[in-house]
């Protein structure tokens, strides 16, 4: 990989070089080869009319005077010291027309047409074959004296020299080129290894920095960027190493620090778990403190209502008493008065004892997890408090089917419908409701389980502490007459105990608390009351 | 001591060396002078012609310590002045102003003589040229007609002189109604060829050379005269003060001068083929010829 990435600069710095300097000498190369051509063909144009007005300057009166003697020698001595001009042609007007070439001189009696159209006023020149001459640079000068045309001399320039000047031309631009290629490879190299070796380096150094080795350094010593790139890398570096070290030194101090911290937190879960024990240990205090309230409160409303429950039949007895006391006064006292008497004060008693034991079996502490009705249960409970509502004229109203039974603790299911028909009761009471009205309806839920509803008509519980009702000491009654722990067991009861729910809202008439239950709640076996 | 006195004896042989080659240096270093006469080689302009002499000269030196001095003279005074007080070894010069100095010249002069050739051969014979559609048949015909000469050449132009007097018994400028100077030899056959002069006098290589450039010529000119005479143009003379040895090499360097392709470059400027040596019997002719000139002229 890093051999890739150092061909890759070397290769690409290398070509662009050498792209550069050799597009840079072709291009002066061949815009070099029109002009210089030109400059070629212009040194032929000077040399001929050179030669040519040489030759007519020193003709001039030998043209005139037609002195053909002269011409011809002079020509054949300018042919003979200029090897480059393969003939002369001096066609005059009027005369004799003298060709002189390299090897003879002749006179012609009449001028090429292709010669002849070349005659004109000005200087014309023409590349042709002429006088067994391929490749001729055939130049006509008019020989004009005075401004009267004498005739035109015609001259066969050799392009031996212009070709071998172009050939030579051509040499040297590929002698150039070549040589530019030699040197372009020369110098792209040093130019590309100059440029891409401490890269190249760096990029290896960064490498083993980036493996973990931070001992490390670059040796370039330059004084442009590279050279600043360098420092910068050993910098950084050194600044890695710094940063390195520090961290050691921070990871250490963290690792001494989370030792110690450590070693207090155990100390403190130490003391945490002896404070949980602590908490724990006042907490169930205070439940069971709560369990203790709630039972005396519910005992205390027991007593109460075995108090109403006995006042009847202790009144019925103590007319049959007084009746048979009246009787025996009155001597009427019969053994079947007595009779029916004994009879109907056992009748009271046994009914004064049954009270007795429904109560004794509502505060039963250890109930069993059984099957019971829920109709039977509700039933009971309410004579327990029949009493009382009768008292208040409440009218409660049982809208249970017979066959709906559940699985739980039936005692703790009785003091939860005892406690919301109390607290239904103490509303309707405390709100003078005419037409007090209770109503405990049972239907099946959805799913799987029973819904339980106590309802009343009494208006229905406050929206500002819906929130609060389950708190355990909150309460609305009268000081002295509400322990506030009522709805927080029932509440417990339902929840912890038997797996349900107890909730609450209120309709147009009054509050209804729902009681759901599921069928087969997983009951715990200890009553918490 | 002992080292002391053997450093003396190497100082002073050093010095006894250097002296010695020093002195038998100078000793073999000889100058030798080259002097010509302006005159007589009209055929190269001025800064050529001397500069020709001088490589002519270097080359007749070659493969010596000599040194060369080349003195280049207006007169033929100014020469013998020279080669009286023994200035000049070798003399470049013209026949014609041989001939004219030549009583003067011979005490000082050895008998190795150089004839300078300018065609196949070393002597050249002269040629009366005129066109071939008039019908001139010899010198006299000419009487009142024109001539084109090279006037540069001193010898043809002595020779035509020789030859108007000899024949016509004029001098040449009554005998011609026009005398045309051109600037080659060549160019006076032409003018003959194109009727601008009737006649010419040249070399009769020169007709043979314009006759290869161009053979129609041959049809419209004719020679109506031979000189007869064979004439040297040039001549290269020894003269007699001159070292044996430093005669020796020039002369052997003269011989392969046209062997050797800087000699034929040399001798390309002067318009020449070789440089031969001859008889001084091969002078006689030209010597008549020039002697019986003179006594023409004496009688008139």
């Amino acid at each position: 990989m890093l051999i890739k990435q150092k061909s890759s600069i070397f290769i690409r710095v290398f070509f662009l070089f050498g792209f550069l300097v050799l597009a840079i000498t072709l291009f002066f190369a061949f815009m070099a080869v029109p002009m210089q051509k030109e400059a070629f063909n212009q040194i032929m144009l000077t040399q001929a009319e050179t030669v040519s007005r040489s030759i007519v300057q020193a003709s001039s009166d030998a043209l005139i005077s037609r002195d053909y003697g002269f011409i011809v020698e002079h020509n054949v001595e300018v042919l003979k010291n200029n090897i480059s001009i393969f003939y002369v042609l001096v066609s005059p007007i009027a005369g004799e027309t003298i060709l002189v070439n390299q090897k003879s001189w002749r006179l012609l009696d009449k001028v090429d047409d292709e010669l002849l159209s070349l005659e004109g006023p000005d200087i014309v020149y023409k590349i042709l074959s002429y006088e067994g001459f391929d490749n001729v640079y055939h130049f006509v000068y008019p020989i004009i004296f005075s401004g009267v045309q004498w005739g035109w001399l015609h001259i066969g320039f050799s392009t031996e020299q212009y070709n071998k000047l172009i050939d030579n031309m051509y040499k040297q631009i590929i002698y150039i080129v070549g040589l530019s290629l030699l040197i372009i490879m020369a110098v792209g190299y040093f130019f590309a290894r100059w440029i891409s070796r401490p890269v190249t380096e760096i990029s290896q150094l960064a490498t083993q920095v980036a493996g973990g080795d931070l001992t490390v350094r670059s040796n370039i010593k330059r004084q442009d960027e590279i050279g600043v790139l360098s420092e910068s890398f050993n910098r950084m570096i050194d600044s890695l190493q710094q940063s390195k070290q520090q961290l050691q030194n921070y990871n250490q101090e963290l690792e001494q620090e989370v030792d110690h911290r450590t070693q207090e937190l155990a100390e403190l879960n130490k003391g945490l778990d002896a404070k949980i024990h602590e908490e724990v240990a006042k907490s169930k205090q205070q439940e069971a403190l709560l369990i203790h309230q709630s039972r005396s409160a519910a005992m205390g409303e027991m007593i109460g209502a075995i108090a109403h429950q006995w006042r009847q039949p202790l009144n019925a007895l103590s007319l049959v008493q007084q009746n048979m006391q009246l009787r025996y006064e009155m001597g009427k006292l019969d053994a079947d008065f007595m009779s029916i008497s004994m009879e109907k004060s056992n009748r009271l008693i046994q009914k004064m004892s049954s009270t007795i034991d429904d109560f004794r079996n509502f505060f039963k502490p250890n109930k069993h997890v059984d099957i019971f009705y829920i109709k039977y249960v509700i039933r009971a409970t309410c004579e327990l408090l029949d009493a009382q509502l009768k008292n208040h004229n409440i009218n409660l109203t049982i809208n249970c089917p017979e066959n709906i039974n559940i699985v739980g603790l039936e005692g703790e299911f009785s003091q939860v419908i005892l406690n919301l028909i109390n607290n239904a009761k103490d509303v309707l009471v405390e709100r003078s409701i005419v037409d007090p009205m209770i109503t405990i309806t049972v239907i099946p839920a959805s799913g799987n389980g029973i819904d339980v509803t106590i309802k009343d008509n009494a208006g229905g519980v406050p929206e500002s502490i819906f929130d609060k009702i389950y708190d355990p000491y909150f309460t609305t009654k009268e000081e002295g007459r509400g322990t506030g722990i009522g709805l927080y067991m029932s509440k417990i009861i339902i929840e912890n105990n038997m797996g349900g729910s107890l909730h609450a809202f209120n309709d147009s008439e009054g509050a209804n608390f729902v009681i759901h239950l599921k069928n087969t709640p997983p009951i715990k076996n200890k009553s918490i009351v | 001591m002992i080292g002391k006195r053997y450093t003396w004896i190497v100082y002073l042989c050093s010095l006894c060396c250097l002296f010695g080659f020093n002195t038998w240096s100078i000793a073999d270093t000889q100058h030798i002078s080259f002097a010509y006469l302006e005159t007589g080689l009209k055929d190269l302009n001025d800064a050529d012609r001397h500069v020709a002499v001088q490589l002519l000269a270097k080359e007749l030196i070659r493969n010596s310590e000599n040194e060369i001095k080349v003195f280049s003279l207006k007169s033929m005074a100014e020469m013998l002045d020279m080669i009286k007080v023994g200035k000049v070894n070798y003399v470049i010069i013209n026949s014609y102003l041989y001939l004219t100095g030549r009583q003067k010249l011979q005490p000082f002069l050895s008998d190795e003589i150089w004839g300078v050739q300018r065609d196949k051969e070393a002597k050249e014979n002269y040629v009366l040229v005129v066109a071939q559609d008039f019908n001139y048949q010899n010198l006299n015909s000419l009487l009142g007609k024109s001539i084109s000469i090279h006037k540069d050449y001193l010898l043809q132009n002595f020779y035509l002189d020789y030859l108007v007097k000899k024949e016509a018994k004029l001098p040449i400028d009554k005998f011609f109604k026009r005398i045309k100077d051109t600037r080659t030899n060549s160019q006076a056959v032409l003018d003959v060829f194109f009727k601008t002069s009737d006649s010419c006098l040249v070399p009769k290589y020169v007709v043979d050379l314009v006759a290869e450039l161009n053979p129609a010529v041959l049809k419209g000119i004719r020679i109506v005269h031979y000189s007869g005479v064979e004439f040297i143009p040039a001549l290269v003379l020894r003269m007699n003060n001159n070292s044996v040895d430093a005669s020796n090499i020039i002369r052997n360097n003269l011989l392969t001068l046209s062997d050797n392709a800087r000699g034929q470059e040399i001798m390309n400027l002067f318009s020449i083929k070789s440089i031969k040596p001859i008889n001084a019997n091969a002078l006689q002719d030209m010597i008549k010829t020039y002697d019986e000139y003179q006594s023409m002229t004496v009688k008139k």
